[in-house]
C-alpha cells in the first residue's frame, strides 16, 4: 500500500475520530459567523436610520463581521479556543498507554502518523469555518448585501483567521510533543502563550524600578523581540493594529518552525512518556529554572511594589522562587513528598534571582551613572520634554495624532554640539542622586531622553528625571540648533508654501481660515513664524504667553486627517476638533515679524481680549497651594484650622483694576502650551466676558504670571 | 523468526528489560511466563515497535521492527488493556485495521463475530472485559499476519472461550503456520497450549526451553520402596525432589524415560509408576536447580 493511499485512509479514520471536536467547533462558529451576520443585519432597522444610511450600515457590519481584525473578534476568539482545543485533541492520544500502544504497534511509519493527526487538526476545521463563512455569506446575500468587496473581504478573513488558527495550533501541538498528560499540556500552552510576555513584561519593570535612568522606549530584545514570541501578542497586535506581510511571513514562519519541532519531537518522544508530565527528561530542569527565576522576579516585583525595600525584595525572590519551585516539582512528579527535591537546583534559581535583583537594586552595572566620553559619540539627541502639545504625524490606521515627542526626536533630532549634550547628562546623573528633599527644591522637573549613537555603532539611551535649571545655558545651545528645533517642532520644517495653503488663525478659539488672503500673503506669515520660532529661546518662553496659534500642517497630514474624518465610520470614535490641535503653533507676543505678517492679512493678533469686552475678572485664591508653595503648610494644623483650606473669591469689576490685571495674567488657551510659562500658585482666574452669563464655566481661564499678582489683589487676601 | 539480542530497556532508574536474549521460532506458541514487572509486557511492547530498546536489538527474520511497517504489518498486537474507539463498533475497528492489514479477512471476521455471538454494530465500551478481548482476539487472527503477540489475553476469558481461542490459533498455525507468542503470569493458562517457554523474573531471563524437551526429560515417579529403602539408595536415579506421603515417595527426576524405568525396576521397589508432570511442576523444578523458588515467582 503507498503511503498517499495509506494517508487518505489513516485521514478518513482521523477524521472520524475528531467528530466531536468538529462539531463543537462546527456549533459554535455557526452561531459565530451566520447567526451572527443574519442579528448584526437584523438590528439595522431602516426606521432608526433611514434606507440610505441603513443599508450602508449594514454593508459596513458584513464586511467587519466577515474580516479579521479587532471590529468583530468574535470568530478570532472563537478559532483561537478551537486551536487549543483541538491541538491537544489531535495528540491527546500520546497522553494514554492504552491508545500509545494501539497506534504505535500499527503497521505505520510514526512520520505518516504524525502527518495524519496534524493535518487532520488543520484542514478539518479549515472546512468547517469554509462551511460557516460560506453561510455567512449567503446570509449576507439573502438580505441583499452582496459585492466582490465583501467577497474578498471574506477570503482575507478567512486566511487571516486560519494564519492565526495554525501558529496558535502548531503552539499547542508542541506543549503537547513535550508533556504526557492533558493537564500537563495545557499548562505547558499557557506557558508558552504567556512566558514570553511575562518575562517581557518582568525585565520592564526591573528596569523601569530600578534603574532610574531607563528608557522606557529604548530597543532592547525584551521590549521588541521578546514579547513578540509569544502567540497571544501575535494575535492581539494582528487584531488591533492589522496585518502587514512582515507579520504575516512571520506567522507563518513560526508556525512551520513550531510543526517541525513538534515532527522531530514526535520522532523522538519515548512511548513510555504517556501519563508522565515530562515527555522529554532534558527539558524539565531547563524549563523549571527558566519559570522560577521568572517567578522569582515577579515575586521580587511585588513585594516591592508594596513596600519599597530591600529586604521585601528579596523576601518577595525567595518567597517567588521557593514556592514555584516547589509548584514545579510536584506538578512533574505529581507527587507532594516531591516538594522540595533538586534542591541544588533551587539553590541555584535561588541565586541567580537574588543576583538579577540586586544588580538591578544597586545598579552593579552602573547603567544610571554612564555618560559617554565626547570622543566616543558619532551622533545624539535629546528631548526637551518641553511641548507635549506637538502633533508628530497623524496614523490613518488607528485615527490617532501621535505627540511622542521623545520617540520622534530620538529617530529624527540630532544635535551638533555634544559637549553640550554631555553636560545635561551628567548633571541628570547628578540629579539621580540627590534625595527626595533635595530634588524637591526643582519645581521644574521634566523627563529627558538621551539617545547617543557610539562610534562603535551601538545606540545608548537615557531617560533623566531632571531640571534643566541648572544647566540652562547648555539646554539653550541645543534647543537653539536649527536641525533639532524642526525636530521638536515639525511645523517649522514644512515648506511655507505648504503650509501657507492651510493656515489658519486661531485666537480664543475664534478661527481666522484666512480664505481671502492671497497665498502669497500667507505664505509670508508662515515664514515669519518659522524665523521667529526658530530663533525662540527657553529664557523668553518663560515670560512669554502665546497670544494666538497658527495651524502648520503638511499636506500629508492634512490629507490624512480630512481622509479619516470624511469617513462616516469614523465620526462617532473621537472628536474630530482634537485631531489639528497639535499643529496649532503658538504665536508669542515678541514675534514682531509674524503679528506684523499677520497684521497685513487684517488680523490683530492677542487684540481679542480687550477691557471693554471683559465683564469681570473672578480671582479665587486657594490658601492651601499658597501656605504649601511658602513653606507654612503643615497638614495636622491644617487639619485643624480650615481657614487654610478656604478658597477666596476676588471680582475685579473695575475697569483699571481689569486693565493692570490683563498685563498679569495668561489664559490658558496658549499658556498650555508653553510649559516654561511660570505661573504664580494659588491663584485661578476665570474672566468673564460681557456677552456670557456668569456660570462659572467659561473658557476663559488662567492665572497670574509668576511674581505679578497686583498689589491689591494681594492687598484684598490678606 | 523472532530474535531479541542482548534486548533491554529502563524506565528512569528501573531496569524493565535487562540484556534478554532469546529466539521464537516460527510456528510454535511461545509462551512468556513471569510475575507482574517481570518486563513481559516490556518485551512485548518492544516486539511490537512500541517502545524502543535502549540497547540490543529485537528483530523478525533479521530486520529491525522499530519503525519498520512493513515487519510492522507481519504481526498484530492485543495488549493486556486494548484500546478501542470511544463509540466504536467491532465493524468501526474491523474498518479501521482492514486500511492497515491487507490480508485482514473480512468475511471470517464476521463469520467469528458471529460464532462468538458478538453484535458488529454495538459499542464495544458496552461489552463486558471478556468480550472485549474475544473482539480483539478475532480482529487478531482475522489480520493475516504471521505472529500474533497476546499480553495476558486470555486473563478474563472463560474457560469455554479460552478453549475455543485456543482452537483458533491451534487452526491457523496448522493452516498458515501463525506463531502466537503469549504473555502470562500464570502457568496453568499457557500448559495446554505452548510450544516454547520463556521464563522472565526481574527483567531477565531464567530459562527458554521447548515444553517437550523439558518434558521428555524430566519426569515424575510415584513409587513405594522396599522396607528399609529410602530414596537416598536410589543413587542411579537423578532425583531433583522428593515428597513423601506415608510410605509413598513422589519423586521428581531428570532423565530419559527408558532409563529411569530400567533403573527402578533393578531397585525392585514394592511399587513404581511415572505419572504425568504439570507445567508448573516442570517450572518449579527446572527454576530450583537454578536457584529460584518459582511459587514465589509465579504462583
Amino acid at each position: 500500500m503507498t503511503s498517499r493511499h495509506l494517508y487518505f485512509k489513516l485521514f478518513r479514520e482521523d477524521v472520524k475520530r475528531k467528530a466531536w471536536a468538529a462539531a463543537l467547533l462546527g456549533l459554535t462558529l455557526f452561531f459565530s459567523l451566520p447567526v451572527a451576520m443574519a442579528m448584526v443585519i437584523s438590528t439595522i432597522r431602516e426606521e432608526d436610520w433611514g434606507a440610505e444610511m441603513a443599508a450602508a450600515r449594514r454593508y459596513q457590519n458584513v464586511m467587519e463581521t466577515l474580516s479579521f481584525g479587532d471590529s468583530f473578534p468574535l470568530v478570532t476568539l472563537v478559532l483561537f479556543c478551537g486551536a487549543v482545543v483541538m491541538g491537544i485533541a489531535t495528540f491527546s492520544y500520546l497522553h494514554h498507554k492504552k491508545q500509545v500502544d494501539f497506534y504505535h504497534s500499527l503497521p505505520v511509519k510514526r512520520d505518516l502518523q504524525f502527518v495524519v493527526h496534524i493535518t487532520t487538526g488543520i484542514l478539518l476545521p479549515a472546512l468547517i469555518y469554509l462551511i460557516a463563512v460560506g453561510m455567512a455569506l449567503v446570509v449576507a446575500a439573502v438580505n441583499g448585501i452582496c459585492s466582490g468587496e465583501i467577497l474578498i473581504t471574506a477570503v482575507t478573513g478567512y486566511l487571516a483567521n486560519l494564519m492565526y488558527y495554525l501558529l496558535v495550533y502548531a503552539v499547542v501541538v508542541l506543549a503537547v510533543m513535550m508533556t504526557g498528560t492533558v493537564i500537563a499540556s495545557l499548562l505547558g500552552t499557557a506557558v508558552f502563550f504567556w512566558y514570553f510576555l511575562g518575562l517581557s513584561a518582568a525585565i520592564t519593570a526591573f528596569c523601569s524600578n530600578w534603574l532610574d535612568a531607563y528608557y522606557y522606549n529604548s530597543p532592547s530584545i525584551w521590549n521588541r523581540v521578546l514579547f513578540k514570541l509569544s502567540p497571544v501578542w501575535a494575535v492581539l497586535s494582528a487584531m488591533s493594529d492589522g496585518i502587514t506581510p512582515k507579520m504575516a511571513a512571520g506567522s507563518l514562519a513560526a508556525t512551520v518552525l513550531l510543526i517541525a519541532a513538534s515532527f522531530l519531537l514526535y520522532q523522538r518522544r519515548p512511548s513510555e512518556a504517556a501519563g508522565k508530565t515530562m515527555a522529554f527528561r532534558i527539558s524539565m530542569p531547563i524549563i523549571k529554572v527558566l519559570l522560577v527565576i521568572l517567578f522569582g522576579m515577579t515575586g521580587a516585583l511585588f513585594f516591592s511594589s508594596v513596600k519599597d525595600s530591600l529586604g521585601w525584595m528579596v523576601f518577595g525572590a525567595v518567597t517567588g522562587v521557593v514556592i514555584s519551585h516547589c509548584v514545579i516539582e510536584v506538578i512533574y512528579h505529581a507527587d507532594f513528598k516531591k516538594l522540595f527535591c533538586h534542591e541544588k537546583v533551587m539553590a541555584l534559581c535561588m541565586t541567580t534571582t537574588l543576583l538579577i535583583c540586586l544588580s538591578f537594586y544597586f545598579d552593579l552595572f552602573r547603567f544610571d551613572t554612564y555618560v559617554p566620553e565626547a570622543d566616543q559619540v558619532r551622533a545624539a539627541t535629546i528631548d526637551f520634554d518641553q511641548d507635549w502639545w506637538v502633533a508628530y504625524g497623524f496614523d490613518e490606521a488607528s485615527g490617532g495624532v501621535n505627540r511622542n515627542s521623545a520617540e520622534y526626536l530620538i529617530e529624527h533630532g540630532t544635535v551638533q554640539n555634544i559637549p553640550a549634550l554631555l553636560e545635561i547628562a551628567r548633571e541628570g546623573v547628578r540629579q539621580i542622586k540627590l534625595d527626595d528633599e533635595s530634588r524637591a527644591a526643582y519645581d521644574d522637573i521634566s523627563s529627558i531622553p538621551i539617545c547617543y549613537t557610539l562610534k562603535n555603532g551601538r545606540k545608548v539611551y537615557r531617560l533623566y528625571r531632571m531640571s534643566l535649571e541648572p544647566v540652562m545655558e547648555s539646554a539653550e545651545i541645543l534647543y537653539g540648533e536649527p536641525e533639532l528645533k524642526k525636530a521638536i517642532y515639525p511645523g517649522l520644517a514644512i515648506k511655507a508654501e505648504e503650509a501657507a495653503e492651510h493656515l489658519v488663525y486661531n485666537e480664543n478659539g475664534e478661527l481666522n481660515h484666512l480664505s481671502n488672503i492671497s497665498l502669497e500673503q500667507r505664505r509670508q506669515v508662515v515664514e515669519a513664524y518659522q524665523e521667529e520660532m526658530m530663533a525662540m529661546s527657553f529664557a523668553r518662553r518663560k515670560s512669554e504667553c502665546p497670544v494666538g496659534e497658527l495651524l502648520l500642517i503638511s499636506n500629508e497630514d492634512y490629507e490624512s486627517i480630512q481622509s479619516w474624518q470624511d469617513d462616516w465610520t469614523h465620526q462617532y470614535r473621537t472628536y474630530a476638533s482634537g485631531y489639528f490641535n497639535g499643529y496649532y503653533y503658538p504665536i508669542y507676543p515678541s514675534f514682531t515679524k509674524t503679528i506684523a505678517a499677520l497684521k497685513e492679512c487684517g488680523i490683530e493678533a492677542g487684540s481679542s481680549l480687550t477691557p471693554d469686552q471683559i465683564s469681570s475678572i473672578q480671582v479665587q485664591i486657594y490658601h492651601q497651594e499658597l501656605a504649601e508653595a511658602s513653606g507654612d503648610y503643615d497638614e495636622e494644623t491644617t487639619a485643624e484650622e480650615s481657614q487654610s483650606s478656604k478658597v477666596t473669591t476676588i471680582t475685579c469689576t473695575d475697569p483699571e483694576q481689569i486693565q493692570e490685571m490683563l498685563q498679569a495674567i495668561y489664559l490658558y488657551n496658549y499658556g498650555n502650551k508653553n510649559s516654561l510659562l511660570q505661573r504664580e500658585p494659588g491663584y485661578e482666574i476665570d474672566v468673564i466676558l460681557k456677552n456670557e452669563t456668569i456660570d462659572g464655566d467659561t473658557d476663559l481661564r488662567g492665572s497670574f504670571f509668576k511674581g505679578h499678582v497686583p498689589a491689591f489683589i494681594l492687598e484684598e487676601k490678606k | 523468526m523472532i530474535k531479541a539480542e542482548n534486548l533491554t530497556k529502563r524506565f528512569d532508574d528501573i531496569i524493565a528489560v535487562d540484556h534478554i536474549t532469546a529466539e521464537i521460532k516460527d510456528g510454535c506458541v511461545f509462551g512468556l511466563i513471569g510475575t507482574n514487572g517481570s518486563g513481559k509486557s516490556t518485551f512485548l511492547r518492544m516486539a511490537s515497535g512500541i517502545l524502543k530498546p535502549d540497547e540490543g536489538s529485537i528483530t523478525i527474520d533479521g530486520e529491525q521492527i522499530w519503525e519498520n511497517p512493513k515487519i510492522k504489518g507481519r504481526f498484530f498486537y492485543i495488549s493486556d488493556d486494548q484500546y478501542f474507539f470511544s463509540n466504536g463498533t467491532p465493524q468501526e475497528l474491523m474498518q479501521f485495521y482492514r486500511c492497515l492489514y491487507p490480508a485482514f479477512d473480512e468475511k471470517r471476521f464476521y463469520h467469528l463475530l458471529d460464532s462468538f455471538g458478538l453484535k458488529k454494530d454495538r459499542k464495544i465500551n458496552t461489552f463486558s472485559k471478556g468480550m472485549k478481548k474475544q473482539v480483539s482476539v478475532i480482529c487478531g487472527i482475522c489480520a493475516g499476519t504471521d505472529y500474533i503477540f497476546c499480553d495476558e489475553t486470555f486473563d478474563g476469558l472463560d474457560p469455554v472461550m479460552r478453549q475455543t481461542v485456543k482452537s483458533l490459533f491451534a487452526n491457523d498455525m496448522a493452516e498458515r503456520n501463525l506463531t502466537p507468542i503469549i504473555a502470562s503470569h500464570n502457568l496453568r493458562e499457557l500448559e495446554d497450549i505452548c510450544d516454547h517457554v520463556g521464563l522472565l523474573h526481574r527483567g531477565g531471563i531464567l530459562l527458554s526451553k521447548d515444553l517437550d524437551d523439558m518434558k521428555l526429560n524430566l519426569h515424575k515417579l510415584q513409587c513405594v520402596l522396599q522396607p528399609g529403602m529410602t530414596p537416598e539408595h536410589l543413587v542411579a536415579l537423578d532425583i531433583v525432589k522428593t515428597e513423601q506421603t506415608g510410605s509413598i515417595y513422589t519423586l521428581t527426576v531428570r532423565g530419559n524415560q527408558e532409563d529411569i524405568m530400567a533403573w527402578m525396576a533393578s531397585y525392585q521397589p514394592v511399587f513404581y509408576e511415572l505419572i504425568p508432570l504439570s507445567l508448573e511442576e516442570i517450572f518449579i523444578s527446572e527454576t530450583e536447580v537454578a536457584g529460584y523458588d518459582i511459587k514465589a515467582l509465579i504462583l
